[in-house]
């Protein structure tokens, strides 16, 4: 009679025991939200450059036709005998390199300024003078900085047959 | 008779015959239990969160529609790799403000690549989020595609706490490159090459949750409603000082 008293008793601490934790409850709420966005990561683009000569001054300017933001850099070859100087040009300097800079960012689908190229051919009468365009995509650094890495640049050029 | 109830066997059956019901009857509570706390939560609105995003210089809910729009990168001309964009997203006590309940905060980020499904072959590490300061990250839940963030003192009601402040893609995403020759109507163009880039068409998903729990005997709340450990330097409404034994302040 004992044993089955315990038993009882037993059973009943555990019913109870059972019971009182999941009484244990606490005020909570949750919300949440998501949301995507498509990435794109390529090389630049660059359309045929706008290039024109008007009274020995040739002018250039170059258009972004890819999907990404570029820097633009322009680049003369001429033979020996011409020199070439740069003229007024909004946005342009000349690199140490021999490079023609243009410091703001090309934008999808804008157009640089024009570059202004003044070309004397000196003693020649016919010659041709090259211009290169090139391009690279602008990176942006930790603090959102834009910056440049001419290493990966794209490039086309154009020849400009040259009669004085 | 007398005999029976004396065998051991008889007493032994009857026993666990008491505790299988026993259980039974738990699991019936449990499922009470249950049902009660959704009633507690959702009908009552005695505790409550929302998530807030500033969209074009306005903070809306997003908590209702559930949908994060990154206003200010869709109003770029594209994202940008390597751009660091303002996004900002913020946590708000917006608990029924008769009781004036205040209420801890943590907010699970999920982040990762998608396309056509989960893209577990991409690093979701690439995918950067600025969190505001007060935020305690604990790393013991953190993997490549979830981080935890614990606000370490109670959000009073009907206050706000920012959350995120901007959102980046690393530029090494540009460094995933495959040079290949290029093809046009499945002909190669010879000396021509073009680059492949692994994440150029990619979506970036991200997944914001924000849980709140009660302040009040807050250790013990933190624990039931999160799993995690902490220590308060009050009982209620305290400042939280350490999570799973780690400094968190």
């Amino acid at each position: 009679m004992k044993k089955r008293l315990v038993l009882i008793a037993m059973a009943l601490i555990l019913i109870s025991g059972i019971a009182i934790k999941p009484a244990v409850a606490y005020f909570t709420d949750t919300v949440s939200a998501e949301g995507m966005l498509e990435l794109k990561v390529g090389d630049g683009e660059l359309d045929k450059m706008d290039d024109s000569v008007e009274n020995m001054v040739k002018k250039i300017a170059i258009t972004n036709t890819g999907e990404f933001d570029v820097f633009v850099r322009a680049g003369v070859i001429a033979p020996d005998g011409v020199t070439v100087t740069m003229e007024a040009s909004d946005g342009w300097t000349k690199g140490e390199d021999g490079y023609y800079y243009y410091s703001p960012i090309v934008a999808i689908g804008e157009t640089s300024g024009k570059l202004n190229l003044k070309v004397d051919g000196g003693e020649l009468t016919d010659f041709n003078v090259i211009i290169v365009q090139e391009a690279t995509k602008v990176i942006y650094d930790e603090a959102g900085n834009a910056t440049f890495d001419w290493n990966s640049a794209i490039q086309s050029q154009t020849d400009a047959d040259l009669v004085r | 008779m007398k005999n029976k109830i004396k065998s051991p066997l008889i007493l032994l059956a009857v026993g666990a015959l008491i505790i299988g019901a026993s259980t039974a009857g738990a699991t019936r509570a449990a499922v009470v239990y249950q049902s009660q706390v959704e009633r507690v939560n959702f009908s009552t609105a005695a505790l409550s969160i929302d998530l807030l995003e500033e969209v074009d210089g306005e903070y809306i809910s997003v908590g209702e529609n559930g949908k994060l729009t990154f206003s200010e990168i869709v109003n770029d001309e594209s994202f940008k790799a390597g751009k660091k964009y303002t996004e900002n997203v913020k946590v708000v006590n917006n608990s029924n403000q008769s009781t004036g309940y205040s209420e801890y905060v943590r907010v699970v980020v999920r982040k990762s690549w998608y396309k056509d499904g989960k893209q577990t072959s991409l690093d979701p590490g690439l995918i950067k989020l600025t969190v505001a300061d007060g935020w305690y990250l604990n790393e013991d839940e953190t993997t490549a595609e979830q981080e935890v963030y614990y606000m370490t003192s109670p959000l009073g009601c009907g206050n706000g706490a920012d959350f995120i402040t901007g959102i980046q893609i690393d530029n090494k995403v540009t460094n995933f490159v495959e040079t290949k020759p290029l093809m046009k109507e499945g002909v190669e163009i010879k000396g021509i090459i073009e680059n492949e880039y692994l994440y150029n068409g990619e979506n970036v998903y991200i997944q914001l949750q924000a849980d709140a729990v009660q302040t009040h005997n807050g250790e013990d709340a933190i624990y039931a409603a999160w799993g995690v450990k902490a220590t308060c330097d009050a009982a209620d409404d305290g400042n939280i000082i350490e999570i799973n034994g780690v400094y968190a302040q």
